[in-house]
């Protein structure tokens, strides 16, 4: 396990590098996952207001 | 949120964000876009005792010495000038003999006296054994790392 | 091939063709590139392990410049042209642009306080990095701004235009100004001072950074052409219903 605890430790460096990669992941993923949602929920409203529309939809 | 001030409320933020890029711009403009003077700048300049200002250059070949309590003696020089600094406290990893460094402090009777040491180091990325090759065959041409 | 893609609807069909070949191969750039920057790259002969901060800082700051000049571009082509994809891809691409500009900047102190020993100076190369960000920050306020898209769009559009002059700066600053941040590396007229084996993941990632830009802003495009057209078609039967009143 010495491998990996060196690996991770980096030459004392490791709490920097691992936390730059870390938020690195963290915004590209999380910008891709948001855009993706915002993409759905748009769509799925697109379709609800092309549907034939039943008279108590007006809002 | 009313739509009149949902709209002024972006404004507003636009405007201070505006605001605050046009600040940093303007106080950068003042002394701190010349981030720090040379000792040749020091000297030609003349700058005046106990004002605050940053020094660099590349930390003199042997002049690194630990004196009493934790200070350090040190000079930095641009190849042309030298000066003299004192600096109380840890310095980064990489401060060393040969690579460069930002001090930021007062002068004081021909010392530097910091409160502040930065290390400088250049743009070149190589391995070490390529590093250590190229100073047998006598081209190396960056900062020096033991 | 821009009057091809006049018609938002025929772009949102090639945008939902080409997606997933730029998702897989985005995938397999900046993997390849993790691999080699963590797993098979030499340490630094002067900065050691906190080298591999580098291939995720520089393609982060790469990004953020590339998108601005990409969006200040598309507002160019907005104001000048009117084509309607232009003002589009320039809102889908801020978020990006100014998450790359964030990431560029955390990284960066991540990177400066075990090597310069501070977590931040107010350098030439720092504070117009930031300046790029606040710009990001007021385009999308400025977009939100308004009840009419257009005057939001056009006044957004004016601002990145103003702020495109950051752009020379940031890139400069290391060479007009003293500054902590050190010279290019890469981009410099002697050809790049980076040893070939840090150079690879590098340039795997910054690609695969790019592509990964070509993904999210093809799925923002997509939303907002969505999103135009639930305006239209609300405000159009909002006219219906108050004319059936």
């Amino acid at each position: 396990m010495t491998g990996l605890s060196e690996f991770l430790d980096m030459g004392g460096y490791g709490h920097f590098i691992w936390p730059s990669y870390a938020v690195v992941a963290v915004v590209m993923v999380g910008l891709l996952i948001i855009s993706r949602r915002e993409l759905g929920t748009a769509l799925r409203d697109l379709d609800a207001l092309d549907a034939p529309e039943a008279p108590e939809a007006e809002q | 949120m009313k739509r009149k001030h949902k709209r002024l409320t972006f404004v507003a933020i636009a405007l201070l964000l505006l605001g605050t890029a046009a600040a940093l711009v303007l106080a950068a403009f003042e002394d701190n876009i010349v981030f720090f003077y040379s000792p040749t700048d020091l000297a030609e300049k003349q700058v005046a005792d106990g004002r605050r200002i940053r020094l660099g250059g590349l930390v003199e070949e042997g002049s690194v010495k630990i004196s009493g309590g934790a200070i350090t003696l040190f000079r930095v020089t641009d190849l042309k000038t030298t000066v003299a600094v004192s600096y109380k406290g840890l310095l980064p990893d990489l401060f060393r003999e040969g690579q460069g460094v930002v001090a930021e402090g007062r002068l004081n009777a021909g010392v530097f006296t910091a409160d502040e040491v930065l290390a400088k180091h250049d743009e070149t990325y190589m391995p070490p054994e390529v590093a250590e090759a190229l100073k047998k065959s006598g081209q190396w041409q960056g900062q020096d790392k033991k | 091939m821009f009057h091809r893609f006049a018609n938002p609807t025929r772009f949102l069909r090639f945008a939902a063709v080409i997606q997933p070949w730029i998702a897989a191969i985005t995938v397999a750039l900046i993997g390849s590139g993790l691999y080699l920057g963590l797993f098979n790259s030499p340490a630094d002969y002067q900065q050691g392990e906190t080298v591999r901060i580098m291939y995720v800082h520089v393609p982060s700051a790469w990004m953020a410049l590339f998108c601005y000049s990409a969006m200040a571009g598309a507002c160019a082509i907005a104001l000048i042209w009117k084509h309607p994809l232009a003002e589009l891809s320039a809102k889908a691409t801020a978020p990006i642009g100014a998450g790359f500009t964030f990431l560029a900047l955390v990284t960066g102190s991540l990177w400066g306080k075990p090597m310069w020993g501070t977590w931040w100076v107010w350098d030439a190369r720092l504070t117009s990095m930031l300046v790029l960000l606040f710009l990001y920050l007021g385009y999308m306020a400025l977009n939100n701004a308004f009840d009419d898209p257009a005057r939001g769009a056009k006044s957004s559009s004016i601002l990145a235009l103003v702020g495109f002059v950051n752009v020379p700066i940031i890139k400069f600053s290391v060479d007009w100004w003293n500054t902590l941040h050190q010279p290019a590396s890469v981009v410099k007229m002697t050809g790049p001072a980076i040893h070939a084996s840090m150079l690879a993941p590098l340039l795997l990632i910054g690609v695969g950074f790019t592509t990964y830009y070509l993904w999210v802003m093809l799925i923002r495009i997509r939303y907002e052409v969505t999103a135009n057209k639930i305006r239209t078609l609300q405000r159009r039967q909002a006219a219906t219903g108050e004319s059936q009143a």
